[in-house]
Order: C-alpha cells, then structure tokens, then sequence
C-alpha cells in the first residue's frame, strides 16, 4: 500500500503496521470467528488476522462500493462485519464496541471473548480508566491488549504521563495483567494464549501490555523521521531486532520451508496487484445508497407486525390532559 | 421487556426504591438483576456498553437522570453510535435506546434542566423521541426499543404527573408520524414534549376568542413528519412552534417546511 498510495487515488489517511505485525498474526491463531475484536487506527494486521478479505480492505482504501465498509469508512475506521472485526480513528475509542460485546457475550452465557487493542496513547484519555473498571466490576470476558511503542503520533510517552508505567494503572482498575516482548514470538504467544484461555474461562478481565515498535511514520506511506521526534538509533535498533526479518531469514535457511515461503510471498503479491486492479476498475458508492445507508429504519418483528394492523390513533384527552403546575 | 429477553434497562439507581423517578418501578422484582441494574457513575462507559451490546444484538435501554448527564458521552453517541451504521456500509445497526429525563421546573438550574434535543436532532442517525402525553409515552417508548436505529428518549419530568387512558395491551407508535390533536383553520401550532398540554390549553383559550387553531404534535423530532405541518400550514397560512429548550428548534421545523414546499429534499432524516 506504501507502493500505491502515492498515485493519490487513496483518499483515506493511512496508518501502516509496520514493525507491529507479531499481535495481529500471534492473535489470528488464538480467536474464533465469533470473538469480537476491535482495533485503534492501525488496524490493517488485525483485520486481516481477524480473517477480513485482503481485495475488500484494498477497495475500502480506494473508497468503492466493493469495499469492505462500502467505501463509506476508509482505512481509518475499516472494519468486517463478517469476521466480527472493527475499528475507529478515535483514540481510545477501540475499548467501545468490546465493552459492550462482553457484556452481550456475558448476558447471553456465550463461550466467545472480546478483543480490544490499543495503543499506550490510550492511557492519556480518561475513557481508557472508565472502560476499565466497568470491565472489572462486571468481570467481563475482554482482553485487553496494548501495543505500547511509546509513542502517541509524535510524542513520546514520558511527556504525556506523569508516572510512565502502564501496567500498575491497569491492575489499580482491578484487572491482571503482564508486559510481555512483542518481538520475542514464542513467549508472546504464550502470554496470549493463557490470557485468551482466562477470559474465555470465565475468569473476568486481563490485560497483556505488548512492547513494540514502529517503523513507518505515524500516519502515510513515507517516513517522517525528517521531524526529528524520535533518536535515529532508537528505530534501527528496533528494526536490527525486527522477528518478522529473523523469521523469514530462519524459514529461509531451510530449503523445505524456505521455497514455500518464496511461493506464498509470490501469491501474496498477485494477490494485492489483482485486489488493487480491482479496486481501481469498481464504482463508487451512489450518493443515494449512502444516504440510505444511515438508518436501517425497521423494528423488531413484533412491531413491524403490528404496524400492518389498522393503527388506533391515541388522541390524548384533548381537555382532560393536564400539566402539573411547576 | 416481557417481549423480547433482549431487553434490558440500566442507570443509576434503576433497581432501586426510587425507580428513577418511579420510572422502573417494579422491574428488578419481575425481571431480576441481570437484565434491571444500577450502575457506577460512569455515562461514557455505560454508552459504551449500550453500544457494544446493541450492536451484538442485544437491546439495551440506558438511563440517564438528566439530559445534562449525556454529555459526557458526547464523543460515543456523535462519533460512533450515530454513524455506525452508516460506517459498516449499511450492515451493522445499533437498537439501543436512550431515555434521558429532563428537570422538572423552578429552582434546577443550568446543570438539570437542558434539553439539548436540537443538538440530537441535527445529528444524521439518532431517531429523537419527545412524548407529550402517556398514551404516546407507552407507544413511543415500545418503539424505540423496538426499533433497530439508536434512539434518544427524552422525558420531561413535569409530565409524569399527566393522567390519560392508557391500554394495557402493547402498541408501538411508529417514528416519523405526527399527530394532529386538534382540527382548525386559523393557526398552526406546532408543539413536542412539554408544550402539547400548553398548547392544547392554549387552543382553548384561543377559540373563546374565535381564533381556532390547530395543534401538531410532532412526538419525534427525527425522523421529522414535515409534511403534516407544512399540510397544516397551506390550510392556516400562520405558524407558531412552541418548544422548551434552549436551541431554536422551531427555527428548523420552519427551516424544512420551506425547503418542503419549494421541493428541496428536506427529508434526509
């Protein structure tokens, strides 16, 4: 996409993934299609973890019809109703739907968790505390997962927190958690899976607070280092560390393992090509269709069947209502 | 709530004696405490939780004690509730409702007596529900929480005390249908919530003046019924809105019924 987008004919602000791609893959292993998950901005590795079609997010990009969300949301609030996956360009608005689907979940005795990522930018924004404690108090079945790069945008987190620490702010709420190596595979993975097995379990809330790292810019396909927020060190020792270079170098040591990866990486490239093919080729959502798209405007059967029945019309006693004086 | 086991109604202090004004009285006993419940003071979390579940197909009903309170959860009901529909390409809906009540007169200051239905209202994707008599409070509210877009229930809290006949069996009120209270030629005059008694009173006095008027109430603010007034308003050529709040509304109704009129598309609610 950082390939594409400069040509201009997507419109959508576009927040890369790159060098935070170890929770998305880790966590498509671990949840079921009926687990609800939701995501900050830079979603693109959880929608496509959740199991979200690569040529629907490609078109939603281009904002057609096609897309994933109809072309009404773009990258920032890209979402797959199908695959139980959503998003929003809000900070600290991805505890919002989860909350909620935990409680359903809950109310309804299902065995399905709700997955709420965000980043340690969150921890500014009071709603973070609020969700927290409900999650708590209700012992929902939410993981909470944050990726802290230590970075909001382009301000480093010791300038945004007093006390830095984001994990004893979580447990003050009332919800276990751990820190845990994002660019270490197999202990990430572990982490994630007895947290996902508690909560699925029964056991109320966790937490699991990745450390990461981004390489690309916070928001578009070139790099802003030119604005000099952060030490031009710090990101090449993350990127000398990056698992997902250690790991192709690994699968590629082993012929056996190595020519399978040359086969699915050359798949994946035709596969983006012909989703932005066809994303350039489809129309455009009709200004009628979006309109539409507000308001569902229907009701429960119940009433809907009602409304077929010749309606009684409650007049009201016209001289017999009155209002009480104030 | 007897309907669907969907439903289920929360705020603070909706288990308790007090029954948030009487409002909930009698529900936690029938229905128990996992579907009527209190809850910390926490208006954006417990937004958040009507949307979540909402959207997961359960059918919640938020409390709120004041209009007031709701804004705190500005940012959940204008960035995410209104538009979720809209944002998942017309696949996700969000059936939840809002009740929010509004002060009851003299004496509660600027912190308790807001209405902000306005506001609601100019917000693509809310239904704004504002009942004038019981009759429509019952079919109103079984609507909303029926209804599969997200709703804004606001109740004033002078009208608790209002008496009418009101049957015992269900009925639903469909949104987008105002109500002509009274027939006349003189004057149109165009109330909601709080001002329908007012201005049936009013109406009243006016005919012992020979002015007959005739009296819409409007009972959803979105979907707005224009076409009923603007019916009215070719008949009377004279229009009054009486509304209590604090944003002109009334300036909208005669806003879109010229825009009706001239064959604008006045209708995008």
């Amino acid at each position: 996409m950082a390939e594409y987008h400069p040509a201009d004919e997507m419109r959508c602000p576009m927040h890369f993934c790159i060098g935070q791609e170890s929770v998305p893959a880790a966590l498509s292993l671990l949840l079921h299609q009926d687990d609800v998950m939701m995501s900050h901005y830079r979603s693109h590795g959880y929608y496509l973890g959740k199991g979200g079609s690569l040529a629907e997010m490609v078109a939603e990009f281009y904002g057609k019809a096609t897309g994933s969300n109809g072309g009404l949301a773009g990258s920032m609030e890209l979402g797959s109703h199908e695959r139980n996956f959503c998003s929003g360009a809000i900070v600290g608005g991805s505890m919002l739907i989860p909350l909620g689907t935990a409680f359903a979940q809950k109310y309804r005795g299902a065995q399905d968790i709700s997955v709420s990522v965000f980043g340690d930018g969150s921890f500014d924004e009071g709603i973070i505390y609020e969700s927290m404690n409900l999650a708590a108090l209700y012992k929902l079945p939410l993981l909470a997962i944050c990726e802290n790069n230590k970075y909001a945008a382009n301000t480093e987190v010791s300038k945004r927190l007093g006390r830095p620490e984001l994990l004893p702010k979580v447990e003050a709420m009332g919800i276990p958690g751990e820190i845990v190596d994002g660019y270490d595979l197999d202990p990430l993975f572990a982490t994630l899976t007895a947290a996902a097995a508690a909560v699925r379990a029964g056991e109320g809330p966790r937490y699991v607070e990745v450390l990461t790292y981004r390489f690309c810019a916070h928001v578009g396909p070139q790099a802003d280092d030119y604005l000099e927020y952060r030490p031009a060190t710090e990101v090449a020792d993350w990127q000398s560390n990056d698992p997902l270079a250690k790991l192709r170098a690994q699968l590629a040591a082993d012929p056996a393992t190595g020519e399978k990866m040359i086969r699915i990486e050359a798949d994946v490239e035709l596969e983006v090509a012909a989703a932005v093919d066809a994303a350039k080729k489809a129309p455009f959502p009709s200004p009628e269709w979006a309109l539409g798209a507000n308001s569902a405007s229907t009701y429960a059967p119940i009433a809907e069947g009602f409304f077929r029945e010749p309606q009684p019309v409650f007049q009201g006693g016209q001289n017999e209502t009155r209002l009480e004086p104030f | 709530m007897e309907l669907d086991p969907n439903v289920f109604v929360y705020g603070i202090g909706a288990d308790k004696k007090s029954a948030i004004f009487g409002s909930t009285a009698g529900l936690v006993q029938q229905f128990g405490p996992k579907r009527v419940f209190d809850t910390p003071i926490s208006e954006q979390a417990l937004t958040a939780i009507a949307a979540g579940a909402a959207h997961a197909g359960l059918r919640p009903v938020l409390v709120h004690q004041r209009v007031d309170f709701m804004l705190y959860t500005m940012d959940h009901l204008v960035n995410w509730i209104a538009s979720w529909r809209y944002v998942s390409g017309g696949r996700a809906t969000m059936p939840l409702t809002i009740r929010a009540i509004v002060g009851k007169g003299w004496g509660q200051g600027p912190q308790h007596s807001k209405t902000l239905h306005s506001w609601f209202a100019h917000v693509p994707g809310f239904q704004v529900v504002i009942p004038g008599s019981p009759a429509d409070a019952k079919g109103l509210l079984m609507s909303s929480i029926m209804s599969n877009d997200p709703t804004i229930f606001i109740e004033f809290r002078s009208l608790y005390a209002m008496k009418e006949e009101v049957p015992d069996k269900p009925y639903f009120i469909k949104h987008g249908q105002a109500l002509v209270r009274r027939s006349g030629k003189d004057l149109t005059l165009v109330a909601f919530g709080a001002t329908v008694s007012m201005a049936m009173a009013a109406a009243d006095q006016l005919s012992a003046i020979n002015i007959d008027a005739e009296v819409i109430d409007l009972r959803t603010l979105a979907p707005l019924d224009i076409a009923t007034v603007v019916t009215s308003v070719a008949k009377t050529r004279r229009l009054l809105v009486a509304e209590m709040g604090w944003l002109k509304f009334g300036a909208a109704v005669r806003g879109r019924g010229r825009d009706h009129r001239r064959g604008l598309r006045g209708d995008w609610q």
